[in-house]
C-alpha cells in the first residue's frame, strides 16, 4: 500500500470512484472503503475522512441518495444510493477520464511524438 | 462496543445534541464498528483493532453541516474593525445629541465602546507572530446566520415598542393627561426627533452579527483537509 504516490493522484476522482462502487449497488461507509481496497487489489485504501467528505459532497450535488439500513445489531448503518443524475455524471466523468488519461500520458511520457 | 462509542462521543462533544449530528454520529460509528468486527474476523486483537477503527478518523469538525475552517484570529480582527467603523458613525451621529442633557450618555457610551474596542483591536492587530495570524478553527456559519435571524427580529421589536411609547407620549397625551403635549419651537421638536431616532441608534448590533457571515466566508481556509 502506497498511499503517498497515489493519493495525490486519485483525489481527483475519489467521487467518481465511490460512484463506481454504487453503481454495483446500495452500499454503506465501511463496505465502500472495503470494495475499493479490493477494486484496487489492495494497492489503494481510502481513507474515512476523504470518504466522508466525498460522500457529503455526493448527496449534496443529488448525485447519491441515503436511507438507514434495519440491522438490529451493531448500530444503523447508513446507505448510500446512486440516482439517476449520478449515473449520467458517472458516465460523463468517466468518457472525461479517457480523453484526459490518452492526453496526459501523450504529454508526460516521451515517445509517443 | 461501548470503547468505540465512548470515542465517537469524545469527537462530537462539542456539538449539542441535533438531528443531523446524530445521524453523522450514527453513521461514523456503524461504520467503526464494521471497521473493527472486519479486522478482527482477519485475525487481529480486538484491542489492536478498536485503535486501527479510532485512528482512522481524529476529527469530524469539517464534516459538520456548516462548518467552516477558517482563519480565527483574521475574522475576529475584522469583525472588531466593522464594529469600530459602526460605532464611530453611530458615535459622529450622535453627537447632537449632546446638546440634550438627558441623551448625552447615548453619545457617551458610544465614546467609550469605541475606546473598549480600539484598544482590545489595537491589540489584536499588533500581534504578528506567524502562529496567531494563521491560527485556524471550525466556526459554523450556520449559527451565525440564525443568530443574525433572530437578533433582526428582537430588534425590530425592540424599535416598534420605542416608537409606540414614544408617540403614544406624545400624541395620546390628550388622553393620559387631559392636555395635549406642546411642541413649542425648534428645541422641544429637536427633542421629539431624538426622543423617535435614539432606539435606531441600536441598528449598529444587528449590522455587525450581519456582517460576520460575509467574514467567516472571506476568511475561510481555501484548501479541505483531504487526503
Amino acid at each position: 500500500m502506497n498511499d503517498s504516490i497515489s493519493s495525490d493522484l486519485i483525489r481527483g476522482h475519489i467521487d467518481t470512484i465511490i460512484l463506481r462502487v454504487l453503481m454495483n449497488s446500495d452500499n454503506y461507509g465501511y463496505e465502500i472503503i472495503k470494495a475499493i481496497s479490493l477494486i484496487s487489489n489492495g494497492l489503494y485504501e481510502l481513507k474515512e475522512p476523504s470518504l466522508y467528505t466525498s460522500l457529503k459532497r455526493l448527496e449534496k450535488g443529488n448525485l447519491i441518495q441515503s436511507y438507514w439500513g434495519d440491522e438490529s445489531q451493531g448500530g444503523r448503518r447508513k446507505y448510500y444510493k446512486i440516482t439517476k443524475r449520478g449515473k449520467e455524471i458517472y458516465s460523463k466523468s468517466v468518457a472525461d477520464w479517457k480523453v484526459a488519461r490518452d492526453l496526459i500520458s501523450q504529454l508526460i511520457e516521451r515517445g509517443h511524438d | 462496543m461501548s470503547e468505540l462509542k465512548s470515542y465517537v462521543d469524545n469527537l462530537f462533544s462539542r456539538y449539542q445534541k441535533a438531528k443531523n449530528i446524530d445521524e453523522l454520529k450514527a453513521e461514523i460509528l456503524s461504520n467503526l464498528e464494521a471497521k473493527k468486527s472486519d479486522l478482527i474476523a482477519s485475525g487481529l486483537d480486538e484491542k489492536t483493532a478498536i485503535q486501527r477503527a479510532e485512528n482512522s478518523i481524529t476529527s469530524i469538525d469539517n464534516l459538520v453541516d456548516g462548518n467552516m475552517n477558517i482563519y480565527i484570529n483574521q475574522y475576529r480582527l475584522e469583525s472588531l474593525q466593522q464594529s469600530l467603523l459602526y460605532l464611530v458613525i453611530s458615535w459622529i451621529i450622535t453627537i447632537p445629541f449632546t446638546l440634550f442633557r438627558n441623551f448625552l450618555p447615548v453619545n457617551l457610551l458610544l465614546f467609550c465602546s469605541i475606546i473598549a474596542v480600539g484598544i482590545v483591536y489595537f491589540r489584536k492587530g499588533t500581534n504578528k507572530t506567524k502562529s496567531y495570524i494563521e491560527k485556524q478553527q471550525y466556526v459554523n456559519i450556520k449559527h451565525y446566520i440564525h443568530l443574525n435571524r433572530i437578533v433582526w427580529f428582537i430588534w425590530g421589536v425592540f424599535v416598534t415598542v420605542c416608537v409606540m411609547i414614544v408617540t403614544g407620549l406624545y400624541f395620546g397625551s390628550s388622553i393620559w393627561f387631559s392636555r395635549p403635549i406642546r411642541i413649542d419651537g425648534p428645541y422641544s421638536f429637536a427633542l421629539m426627533a431624538i426622543r423617535y431616532f435614539t432606539p435606531f441608534v441600536t441598528v449598529i448590533i444587528p449590522l455587525i452579527i450581519k456582517s460576520l457571515p460575509e467574514l467567516i466566508l472571506k476568511y475561510e481556509v481555501g484548501e479541505r483537509n483531504e487526503e
